[in-house]
Formats: structure tokens, sequence, C-alpha cells
């Protein structure tokens, strides 16, 4: 299922006196089976343009094009998108509505007209995937729960919808480093056993590292870079000139380099640069 | 579906009108609301019309904001017109058909009511298109501070005011996200009948009431921490002072409504 953006502009309230333009025409393709981390500065137009893949915003120029069709298209089935096309909320546990937390994930399933055992399958499964215990949490009301696992019941609703492409926006915004790391490392298996395509906007640079095969950086409504972790993370000045930063291991290259080390330029993770360093002495790795 | 909302419907600008002291704005439209009030037949609305179209041009608005305000009034309007119309009274008979009688003091009494009506609300969206709300009800609590004096909270009224037009704005965007968010697992607002799309409403009305309760009491401790204590000794950070452009805007505003009382006495 790729998606392609031809040339997209988002512009918020034309015509008005506070029209604000979002988005600046962008293109880009996503394949099947990709892991995309968005990077960009807070306004960069990150969470505008993903509200784009599944029909939540119409562009007001340009196309996306999901799948061969075009959401733009009179009788576009947005409902048909939006079942393939699962998107995660910033903050996703403030949608959270029923009285248990096994209803609210059957919300998504309901709405696509599921029947009642499909339902149930799904939503074990979601609860599965997420890591929650059907059994124990799915009679408890979500609003009794910790933030955490208030946003894993978030996250499964949506994928009780099944979706082919995964989109998180800032999934770990909020929490604390054991939620988090649970959360990326759910993101990663999720990715990877049920080969969905993932995209997940962040502004983390450790957090996406490590995850994503490859990167989009936005900065002010426009693409800026695109390519794998290892390209981007190595023009470190031009990141940081549109106010991001680079990974821990990207950062401490660079110092080194200009401290005068023999490293590769393009190292990224704190392992790798370890590797490095040892292998300069002589020893061998992980030791 | 909210992309059309705008906080009231200030429309801000660095005009003369924008720039009048928020106080003195709504003494004069209490000036102009008795203008209007004074005007004895139609002819005479023509000095509001004047003082509508200047404030208007010197503002800046155009005549499609003015007359946007009026839209929904339309109802009412009609209502105002054919009320007066027909049931007035009145000797010299225009039009009579079987148990229908249009008479001349009929039709003049609701032309006279209708231009009232829209006049009023003409003026009155001269004040709320250039003043922001903030500044209005920060208006509004220093003109009825001598209301203390009977143990009226105006302190509390208007801080209530200035937070609960503060959230306006802050609730709509979160409407706007939770009903996204819905949407993205299939949720539909649009179709069905009028019970379906009541229910359809719960997966976003109990979102933004936890959230509704969240804030508030976020902003309630956050307005602890600073110590706040209501109006007691309060000091602020804009003082509103009067300048000399307000003091012709009094100037001009009484003048007028001292010609409409004259014309009215001679006429």
């Amino acid at each position: 299922m790729p998606i392609r953006v031809e040339n997209l502009s988002h512009t918020y309230m034309p015509g008005s006196p506070f029209s604000s333009t979002a988005i600046h025409h962008l293109s880009l393709t996503i394949e099947d089976g990709e892991f995309i981390g968005i990077l960009g500065h807070t306004g960069s137009g990150k969470t505008t343009f993903v509200q784009h893949l599944n029909g939540l915003l119409m562009p007001t120029e340009g196309s996306v094009i999901v799948n061969g069709v075009n959401i733009k298209e009179k009788g576009a089935a947005l409902r048909e998108l939006r079942k393939q096309v699962g998107l995660v909320f910033q903050y996703p546990e403030y949608q959270l509505f029923e009285e248990t937390v096994a209803k609210d994930i059957a919300f998504g399933p309901k709405n696509i007209g599921c029947s009642k055992e499909e339902i149930d399958e799904r939503v074990r499964w979601a609860c599965e995937q997420v890591g929650l215990n059907y059994e124990s949490t799915g009679k408890v009301s979500p609003f009794e729960l910790s933030g955490g696992q208030m946003r894993r019941v978030a996250i499964a609703g949506v994928l009780a919808m099944r979706p082919r492409v995964l989109i998180l926006d800032e999934p770990t915004a909020g929490l604390d480093p054991a939620g988090r790391r649970a959360i990326l490392g759910m993101i990663q298996r999720l990715h990877r056993e049920n080969d969905m395509t993932t995209i997940m906007v962040s502004h983390n640079m450790d957090d996406i590292s490590t995850l994503a095969t490859r990167l989009i950086v936005m900065n002010k409504g426009t693409l800026v870079m695109t390519g794998t972790p290892r390209e981007v993370f190595r023009q470190a000045d031009e990141l940081k000139a549109i106010g991001l930063g680079v990974p821990q291991g990207a950062e401490l290259t660079h110092r080194l380099i200009a401290e005068g080390f023999d490293l590769p330029d393009d190292l990224y993770t704190l392992d790798e640069v370890c590797d490095a360093l040892a292998k300069l002495r002589g020893v061998s790795a992980g030791v | 579906m909210f992309k059309d909302i705008t906080l009231g419907q200030y429309m801000p600008g660095n005009t003369v009108v924008h720039r009048l002291d928020p106080r003195a704005k709504i003494l004069l439209t209490i000036v102009y609301i008795a203008m209007v009030f004074t005007v004895s037949t139609p002819v005479l609305y023509v000095i509001p019309a004047v003082y509508v179209y200047l404030t208007a041009r010197l503002s800046g608005l155009s005549f499609r904001q003015l007359l946007k305000s009026i839209k929904p009034l339309r109802l009412l309007l009609i209502l105002t017109f054919v009320l007066n119309i027909f049931f007035s009274g009145g000797q010299t008979v225009l039009v009579q058909w079987k148990f229908v009688t249009i008479t001349q003091e009929g039709l003049l009494l609701a032309i006279h009511f209708s231009l009232r009506l829209i006049f009023l609300v003409l003026g009155t969206s001269v004040l709320t298109l250039t003043t922001s709300p903030v500044a209005l009800s920060d208006g509004i609590e220093i003109l009825l501070s001598p209301l203390k004096k009977v143990r009226f909270p105006v302190h509390e009224l208007a801080m209530m005011m200035t937070i609960a037009l503060r959230f306006i704005p802050t609730l709509i965007e979160e409407t706007d996200k939770i009903m996204k968010a819905q949407k993205a697992r299939g949720a539909d607002f649009e179709s069905g009948n009028l019970l379906a799309r009541a229910k359809a409403m719960t997966p976003l009305l109990v979102p933004l009431f936890v959230s509704a309760f969240r804030r508030a009491g976020e902003l309630a401790m956050a307005m602890e921490a600073r110590c706040y204590h209501g109006g007691e000794g309060r000091t602020r950070l804009r003082v509103l002072r009067y300048t000399k452009e307000d003091g012709q805007a009094f100037a001009v505003s009484f003048g007028m409504l001292f010609l409409l009382i004259a014309c009215n006495i001679l006429l």
C-alpha cells in the first residue's frame, strides 16, 4: 500500500485574517514495509502532514494518493481509508470514553461493521499486541488506569482496526523512561511481526534513530532532508540550523572527530561509537 | 467543521476605533443605544446610520462584515415587521383583504421597529468587532466596580468571563482533535438520523468533559500557586487610560445625540 504525496500544500482557514499555511509543496513516496521517522521542530507541519494520510485533512493544493486512490476524489471511501491507515494521535489517552477498556478498544471495529465474534477476537488480539491482559484489564474503566496504560489502550483501539499503515504522532510524549521504552519496544515489535508500514512523528532523536529505516526532516512546512538515519544524522550542522539535535552517538562522534580521533563520520548509535573506539585501540568489541 | 469559528467576532486591527479605551467604547455604545431609542420617526435613522457608517469606515470594517452580524437576526426581524404591520391598528387603511388590514400607521411602525433593531445590532457589533473580548471584560469590570459597594462580586464575574472566553478556542481545538481521533477510528458524526447523531456524540462529549474538568483543575491549581486570592489589592499589567482620542469620540457622539434630540423636537 504505497503512499504518494505530490506537491501537497495545506492552508488553515484560507481567506480569513487568521489564514496560515502549514505545508508548502511537499512531495514524497512511502513504500510498503518502511519504518519512517518524521522529524521536525514544533510547528514544522508534521502533525498536519500525517493527518492527510488518512483523509482527516484534505489538501488545499496537490494530492495524496494512498494505494492508487486520490483521497480528494469525490466518493473516495474515507472509512475504508481510515481502516487501512491507522492514526494514533498525540496524547491519545484523551480520546478514551467507554465504560471499560474492552469496549473502548471495540469502538473502531464496531464502526467498520465487524461481527460480534470478530470484534471480540480483534479486541483480544489488540490487547495482546500492546501487552495488556484482556482478562484482568478488559473490564476495568480506562479512567482508572495509569497514563502509560491508558496510552496502550488508546493504541490498541487503533490497532483493532487492523490497519496496514500505522501512524503514531509523538507516541512517547509525556511518558517516563520506562513507559517510553515499553511503548517503543511495542512499536518495533508491531512493525516487525505484522509487516506494517509504520510512520512515527517525533522530536526525540534517540528514539527515532534506533527504530526508523528512513527519516524525513521537515522545517516550516517543507521537506528539508530524507534518507536513512545514517545519511541524515551525518548532516549534524544542517539539523542544528533548523533547531533539531542529533542522537547522542552522532554528537559524540562529531566531538571526538573534532578532537582528532580517526572515526567514520556517520556513526549515530552509542554502541557503534563504542565499537569504533575499541577498534581504534585494537581491542575486540563488546569487552 | 470548526474552520470558520473565530473567537467572538473580533477582527484585530490598529485603527482609531480599535485603540479607543474599552471603557469609553462601552459608554459610547450606550450613548449610541440612547441615540437609536430617541429616534422618533424613521427618517431620523439617518443620524445613527451616519454614525455607524463613520465608525465602520474609521475602523476599517467592511459592509459585508457588518451585514453578517444581522444575519442571525433574520427571523426576529421578519417577526417584528409582520407583527407590527398587522396588529398595530390605526385609521388610514392602505390594504383591506378579508381579515387582513394594513394601515399606514402600522406600516410606519413596522419600519420603525425593524430599523431600530437593525441599528441596535449594527452599532453594538462595531463594538464587538473592534474590541478584543479580554479588553471588553476588563472594561466591564472597571465600569461595574462601583457595584462592589453593595457586595456584588465584580472582579470574580469579570475573571470568570475572561477565563470562559479564554477557553473557548482551547475547547474548540480540543473538540476538533478528539473528533479527528474518533474519526480515525471510523466514527461517523455526519450521517444518520437525529437519534443516531446524538448517540454518535458520546465518544466526543465524554473525553471533552473529562479534559475540561482536568483543565479547570489545573488552572485553579496554577492560579493558587501564583497566590491568586481574588480582586482585593490586585494591580493590572495594562492600566487603562483615557486619551485625547477618547475625548474626541465622546464629543462627536454626544454632539450627534444632541443633534438628534434637536431634530426630534423640530420635526
